[in-house]
């Protein structure tokens, strides 16, 4: 078991990717879109973005659960 | 027909209940409470989307969008969704702290934290406030579901109904019956979000032609509604598990792996809000104007499906509510019981917390039946309370010097601040009251120890 795993607290690179991605797709980038006029299948696009980040969400989770 | 449905599948969700009670050895209060700590990861996740997914996400959030627009919409699942990664990094050490303290509710952790009875009282009083109005909103939206169903000549009647099966499902196996229930309730919930999300498709694009699409120009959010649903995203997306509405789930699970592993897989949940958004834009271009914004999602339901599985819908939405109501009154009166009135528990502590929830319960019903529109915005106010307890929870967490004193005025400065933004309506930029009151509780809380850093 690593250093980090073992003194409880994460490594920055797992934070970075776990939380700060999903921060920035969620909290950054989302309100642009918001602005936009589009739709996809008659959804505002920052509805259809917060969709797509459902899925890729756990895939940042599920990365970083498997990092040593 | 409808009410014979929804009878079968509380019936067959109290079976649910009576397998687990059959299913544990023993019925300790740790068992009752926190299902022995010993949930595995898809338990654990079956256990907290149960209780996380209440009757609010058939009920309000479809609503929400049909009377609010895209701003609505984007922070309800903006914070759902950030509030996953967050748990997965403080889940784990929340569970530990638990552990180390042998403790059952979150001011049992406080208290033993701070080693201090007093504030373990006074942070139990605080939680029970947030939690009275998250169980009252159940029991309103159990009532509008009841309504919906037309059983609203006997309101009363049928609520009491519903406090009796909460109490059953509590009694019979507290964490762990909620769990066996929330499995049923789940697989409900998302059939019927997934059937009514795929019939409204269907009939936007099927090509049938009944349903004609109007041309609807979506209201562009201003400035101001993205600033208040980006600061109520980080705000609710950062102490959503440090509310005392959420956070005993966490200390059901087995090891801090089940709680880091049930959370890898929380986000994929919300794959059911995507129908609901397709069926709450159908009501919105496809259909005439509806008058009780609360029912839209039933309004498709009932327009699109066969009476049978709109029953179905409706047997969800009401498992939702009785699940999210009996895991409320077991906490309450398990902080009633342990550390308000710790005398009038001893030695028969079991039967000290069934009291407590069938006192919490005949209470709610009596307020429910008689002052709705209030509890409303108490629901609100406690929004803004229960994630001010995120600054203790960061204290627990980090170990830093801080005394109970300093802490709970902290507590008190930001659950102060928020509600008199909230209560005076003055608008800060569009910021969540709830932000700049968690802003306020850390400053009181973290800026001593700052002070007294640079000084030595």
């Amino acid at each position: 078991m690593s250093p980090q795993r073992q003194s409880g607290r994460p490594g920055w690179r797992r934070v970075a990717l776990g939380l700060g991605v999903p921060f920035i797709a969620i909290v950054c980038v989302a309100p642009f879109l918001g602005r936009l006029p589009w739709t996809i299948m008659g959804i505002p696009v920052i509805l259809v973005w917060m969709f797509v980040w459902f899925p890729l969400t756990s895939l940042c989770l599920w990365l970083c659960e498997q990092r040593p | 027909m409808m009410a014979g449905i929804v009878a079968c599948v509380v019936l067959v969700s109290l079976g649910a209940a009576c397998l687990a009670r059959v299913r544990s050895r023993h019925l300790s209060v740790e068992t009752l409470l926190v299902a022995d700590r010993a949930l595995p990861a898809p338990m654990l996740f079956i256990l907290t989307v149960g209780e996380i997914y209440s009757i609010g996400s058939i009920v309000a959030f479809p609503a929400g969008l049909y009377a609010h627009g895209i701003s609505y919409g984007y922070w309800f699942l903006g914070y759902l969704l950030l509030a996953f990664p967050v748990g997965y990094f403080v889940g784990p050490a929340i569970w530990e702290r638990a552990r180390r303290y042998d403790a059952c509710t979150v001011p049992e952790v406080f208290g033993r934290h701070f080693r201090s009875v007093v504030f373990e009282r006074l942070t139990a009083w605080g939680c029970i406030a947030a939690l009275v109005p998250w169980g009252q909103f159940q029991f309103i939206g159990l009532r509008a579901t009841l309504g919906m169903m037309g059983l609203s000549g006997a309101p009363a009647a049928g609520l009491a109904g519903c406090a009796v099966i909460a109490f059953a499902y509590v009694a019979l196996g507290g964490m762990r019956a909620s769990t066996y229930v929330a499995f049923l309730k789940d697989s409900l919930m998302l059939f019927g979000i997934a059937a009514v999300g795929i019939a409204a498709i269907c009939a936007q694009y099927g090509g049938a032609g009944a349903y004609v699409a109007q041309p609807v120009a979506f209201r562009q959010p201003a400035v101001t509604d993205l600033v208040f649903a980006v600061s109520t995203i980080v705000y609710q997306g950062v102490g959503f598990y440090f509310q005392p509405s959420v956070t005993p789930y966490l200390f059901t699970a087995r090891s801090a792996r089940a709680v880091r592993k049930a959370m890898v897989f929380m986000p994929l949940y919300m794959l059911m809000y995507p129908f609901a958004v397709f069926a709450t834009y159908f009501a919105i271009r496809s259909l005439p104007p509806v008058h009780d914004v609360n029912g839209v999602f039933f309004h498709v339901a009932n327009v699109l499906l066969p009476a049978w599985v709109v029953a179905l819908v409706m047997a969800g939405a009401v498992l939702a509510g009785l699940l999210v109501l009996a895991a409320t009154s077991l906490n309450i009166a398990a902080m009633m019981t342990r550390s308000i009135m710790p005398r009038l528990a001893h030695g028969h502590p079991r039967r000290a917390i069934n009291l407590g929830v069938i006192l919490f319960l005949v209470l709610a019903l009596v307020a429910t039946a008689h002052a709705p529109a209030i509890m409303l915005t108490a629901l609100n106010i406690s929004g803004y309370v229960g994630i001010q307890f995120a600054s203790l929870w960061f204290v627990v967490l980090l170990d830093w010097p801080v005394s109970a004193r300093v802490a709970g005025a902290g507590v008190v400065c930001g659950a102060t601040t928020a509600i008199a933004l909230f209560a005076s309506g003055l608008p800060v930029w569009g910021i969540n009251p709830g932000f700049i009151g968690l802003l306020v509780n850390c400053a009181v809380v973290f800026c001593p120890l700052w002070r007294r850093n640079r000084v030595a």
